[in-house]
This record gives C-alpha cells, sequence and structure tokens, in this order.
C-alpha cells in the first residue's frame, strides 16, 4: 500500500473511534467536537487546529503543551479530552495574537524571551496562572511557577526577565 | 494507543460513582489523570469522572488536631489552603506542605489528586512519607475506614473508591522532612520524615521515622523508632549506631545501586536527626 494509502487508512481508523461528542468553551468561542475515549487534551486541540498548544515530551515533563483549563495552567498531555465536557480551555492565542498581543506576550518578546519560541505559549500560559494571582511576584515564585516549562535556547535568564516585565505591563494596564 | 470500546461515566454522586466501579472494577475511577496517563496501557473497560462527586475539599477541626481531606483535592489546593493558615515550619501541616510543595511541577500540582496520588502510590511519591507520621484513615465507599499502612497494602486486592482522609495529628511533637533528588524538578529517590519530642533532661521522646523510595514504597519499623526512644541528643555515637546498622531496605533500579541510596539516606538522616534535634 502507499505511504498516501497507509494514511488514509489511518485516517479512517481515527475517525471512526472519535465516537464522543463533547462541547466545551475555546479561547472563547463554544466548540462542539468528538473526541475519543482516551484522546488527550493536547491531541484533541492540535487535531482540531489549536497548534499553538505545543507537543514536546507528553509526560508532563517539559511544559509546552500548557493550557489554561478551567482558569489553572494544565499539562494538556495529562488530561482526556472526554474528561473536558463544559470545561473553558485558553491557550496562547486566545489571550493575545501577533496583531493584538497580551501584555505577557509582548513582554517576552520585548525581553528577548523568544529564540526558537517552542516552549513560548506554554510560558506564557504558566505566567499569565501566576500575575493573575500575583501581581508583584519575586524571583523565587517566578521560578516555582515556571518549574514546570524547559527551554532549551535561552537559559531561562531573559525569560525570567520576561515575566518580570509583564508584571511591570499588567500593573500599568490596571492602573 | 486508541481503543473504541472504552466508555466514560459522570455520576451524579459518589454514591453512583463506588456502586458503578463495585459492580464492574474495570471502570477506574480518574484522579488527576497523570498516573494512568503515565502508562497508557489501556485495559480497562471504562472511566470514571468523579467531578460531580464534591470530593474536592479540605475540613480542619483545630481544637481536636483533625484534618480531612477529599479525594479530589488537588495538591496545589492543599498548599494554598495551608499557606492561608498560620502553620508553624516544623509541624504536622509544615511539613505536609513542603513535601507536596516540592512534588513534580506547579501545573502537575494542579492535577495530582490526593486519592489518585494515594493509590497510585508511586515509588517517587512525596505524600506518603509525612502521612506516615500521623494517625491516618483513609475513608471509601459507604464510609468504610481502613487506616493507612493497611491501605497501602491492600489497596489492589479490593474495589472501592476513595471518599477522602483523615488525619490526626499530634501538635505536641515536631516534624521533619526532607526529599533526595538529582534536580528540583526529579523525581525523589527518597524522602524521609521524622517527628519526636524531648524531655526535660534532652531525650528522644516518641520518635516516628518514615522512609518513601525503599523497596516496598514505604519503610516504617515500629522496632527502628524504639530504639531512639531515650537516647541523650548528644550521644552522637548511639544515634550513628542505630542508624548506620540498621537495614532500610533498598532496591537497585536504573539510575542508583541499593547500596548508594542506602549510604546517602544513612548519612541525611544521620545529619538531620543530630542538626534539627
Ligand atoms: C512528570 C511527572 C512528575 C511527577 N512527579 C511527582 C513527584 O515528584 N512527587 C509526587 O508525589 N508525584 C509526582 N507525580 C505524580 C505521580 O506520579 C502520579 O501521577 C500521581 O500521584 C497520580 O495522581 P492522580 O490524581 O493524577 O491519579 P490518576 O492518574 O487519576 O489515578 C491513578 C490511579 O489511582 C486511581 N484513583 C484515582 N482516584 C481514585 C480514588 N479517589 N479512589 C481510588 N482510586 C483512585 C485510578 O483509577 C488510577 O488507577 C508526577 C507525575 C508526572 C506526570
Ligand atoms: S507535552 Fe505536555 S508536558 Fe511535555
Ligand atoms: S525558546 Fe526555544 S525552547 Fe525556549
Amino acid at each position: 500500500m502507499s505511504t498516501f494509502g497507509k494514511k488514509k487508512n489511518y485516517k479512517k481508523r481515527l475517525e471512526d473511534k472519535l465516537n464522543i461528542k463533547i462541547s466545551l468553551n475555546i479561547n472563547g468561542e463554544e466548540i462542539q467536537a468528538n473526541t475519543s475515549a482516551t484522546e488527550t487534551l493536547l491531541n484533541f486541540l492540535r487535531r482540531i487546529g489549536y497548534k499553538d498548544v505545543k507537543c514536546g515530551c507528553e509526560e508532563g515533563s517539559c511544559g509546552s503543551c500548557l493550557v489554561l483549563l478551567d482558569g489553572k495552567a494544565t499539562n494538556s498531555c495529562q488530561v482526556f479530552a472526554a474528561s473536558c465536557e463544559n470545561s473553558k480551555v485558553i491557550t496562547s492565542n486566545g489571550l493575545g495574537d501577533t496583531n493584538d498581543p497580551h501584555p505577557i506576550q509582548k513582554a517576552f518578546v520585548d525581553a528577548g524571551a523568544v529564540q526558537c519560541g517552542f516552549c513560548t505559549p506554554g510560558m506564557v500560559i504558566a505566567t499569565y496562572e501566576l500575575l493573575t494571582k500575583n501581581m508583584q511576584p519575586n524571583e523565587e515564585e517566578i521560578k516555582e511557577a515556571l518549574s514546570g516549562n524547559l527551554c532549551r535556547c535561552t537559559g531561562y535568564v531573559k525569560i525570567i526577565e520576561a515575566v518580570k516585565l509583564a508584571a511591570d505591563y499588567m500593573r500599568n494596564t490596571k492602573g | 494507543m486508541i481503543k473504541t470500546n472504552l466508555k466514560w461515566y459522570t455520576p451524579e454522586n459518589f454514591d453512583e460513582a463506588y456502586k458503578l466501579h463495585l459492580n464492574n472494577p474495570s471502570i477506574m475511577p480518574c484522579g488527576g489523570t497523570t498516573g494512568i496517563l503515565r502508562t497508557k496501557n489501556f485495559k480497562n473497560e471504562g472511566f470514571i469522572n468523579l467531578k460531580n462527586c464534591n470530593l474536592s475539599y479540605i475540613k480542619e477541626d483545630k481544637n481536636s488536631s483533625l484534618i480531612k481531606i477529599g479525594a479530589l483535592t488537588t495538591f496545589n489546593e492543599v498548599i494554598d489552603y495551608i499557606k492561608n493558615t498560620s502553620y508553624k515550619k516544623n509541624s504536622f501541616l509544615g511539613i505536609l506542605l513542603s513535601s507536596l510543595s516540592s512534588s513534580a511541577s506547579h501545573p502537575l500540582r494542579n492535577r495530582i489528586t490526593i486519592g489518585g496520588s494515594l493509590f497510585d502510590l508511586p515509588i517517587w511519591s512525596d505524600l506518603i512519607s509525612p502521612l506516615f507520621l500521623a494517625n491516618v484513615d483513609v475513608i471509601y465507599n459507604d464510609d468504610k475506614k481502613i487506616n493507612l499502612s493497611n491501605y497501602v497494602e491492600e489497596r489492589k486486592s479490593f474495589p472501592h473508591i476513595i471518599k477522602e482522609i483523615e488525619i490526626h495529628y499530634d501538635e505536641k511533637q515536631s516534624y521533619f522532612t526532607q526529599r533526595y533528588s538529582l534536580t528540583n524538578f526529579d523525581y525523589a529517590v527518597f524522602r524521609f520524615s521524622f517527628s519526636y519530642l524531648l524531655s526535660s533532661d534532652k531525650r528522644i521522646k516518641s520518635f516516628i521515622c518514615s522512609i518513601s523510595g525503599t523497596k516496598n514504597i514505604i519503610y516504617f519499623d515500629r522496632d527502628f523508632n524504639d530504639r531512639f526512644n531515650d537516647l541523650s541528643i548528644n550521644d552522637e555515637e548511639g544515634l550513628r549506631k542505630i542508624i548506620f546498622s540498621n537495614d532500610f531496605n533498598f532496591s537497585t533500579d536504573f539510575r542508583f545501586d541499593a547500596e548508594y541510596k542506602s549510604q546517602v539516606l544513612k548519612s541525611l538522616l544521620f545529619d538531620a536527626v543530630k542538626n534539627i534535634i
């Protein structure tokens, strides 16, 4: 069988198994879609187009798949999509995009905290959860909030600076 | 692996949930699903989502040093709760806070639950060692009760869903816990915790020690604990003899030899008891 045939076959098998319908709110939009009993929220989100949620380790170790699930930073690879009925999911793009970036996203760019960018959506989500609870975190608190996010490029120094800058931006926006 | 025949159930209350599981133990309850998704080896017939069962709570009765924690309560919920109390660092709640805070990562602690963690009981568990210093009952199904050490041994032999744990701690004891891992984010190689009282003539009383990460996941030996009783805090040689002559029963794994773990534990435990008490 050609590679194309195999792919088509896989797609068909997958579609057969997507037999659970779920409704949830993703980035403010009500979504109804099918999933399988064992599909993770990460694979579900990427399959239906939310490619800003990155797939790194699929073991809960790297943080690249972080989303806000009902307000809490969550490794989407550690959650079954089928358990998310009626949940509210926010991905990094749900906070802001290139045209209208969230202050956290702007701070990451301004601080030079983005190199390849693979870890950035997860970092932004972890920062968002931290800053909604604590607008003036110290360095220890920042490190603790980002304890589940790995970055292979930056060495973290600029990421920590970005979080401090984001806190400044958010305080100023609020004030 | 994608399977078609698995079903999801979302019972309306806890009664429905545990009855569903008793009728068919192959339908497994879900906590934070971090343990279930570690293996991805789905041999079960379905999952129970416990979200409607009201199992996320912490109730404390300060007068009787009793704390009840619902099975679906996450590590971060326990951490936030304790941070908002006037706990002392060397109290039971103080070491529970520091233990749970060093587990996994912040977002994982938003998921990992008390019930899932107790049943799963990974060898790197940061929950179990402090719990062994208190009097803990596990409440399951129709309010049945089992004490923690029996639960640890028997948990896989009977179908059940944990409802809550009841922790009775001793406010007079002083508590200490320490974790050994390669990096902060890494799994614990082992964790030891101990509690004690001091008599007026500076002798150790009521010493209790537990070590997780051993061959049987937890090492807890009353005879070992009793050997500390009446030991003068200045008797360094006596202390060394008790700790270094003991076999803590570690096993070799892909990272460390049992003997290496045992030697590191003995050195750290000796230093901790010597310096803390
Ligand atoms: C990358 C990573 C790092 C980690 N590091 C640590 C660490 O450093 N320290 C630490 O302590 N933990 C750590 N953990 C968590 C640990 O390994 C387990 O995944 C966790 O304890 C399981 O809890 P859960 O709530 O997710 O359980 P689940 O995955 O939901 O369930 C696990 C098992 O318990 C059963 N179960 C769930 N709830 C109940 C209930 N109420 N009654 C009866 N049975 C139930 C399930 O059926 C299943 O068999 C880590 C996890 C990951 C993924
Ligand atoms: S992909 Fe989820 S934590 Fe790495
Ligand atoms: S910027 Fe490349 S992994 Fe973080």
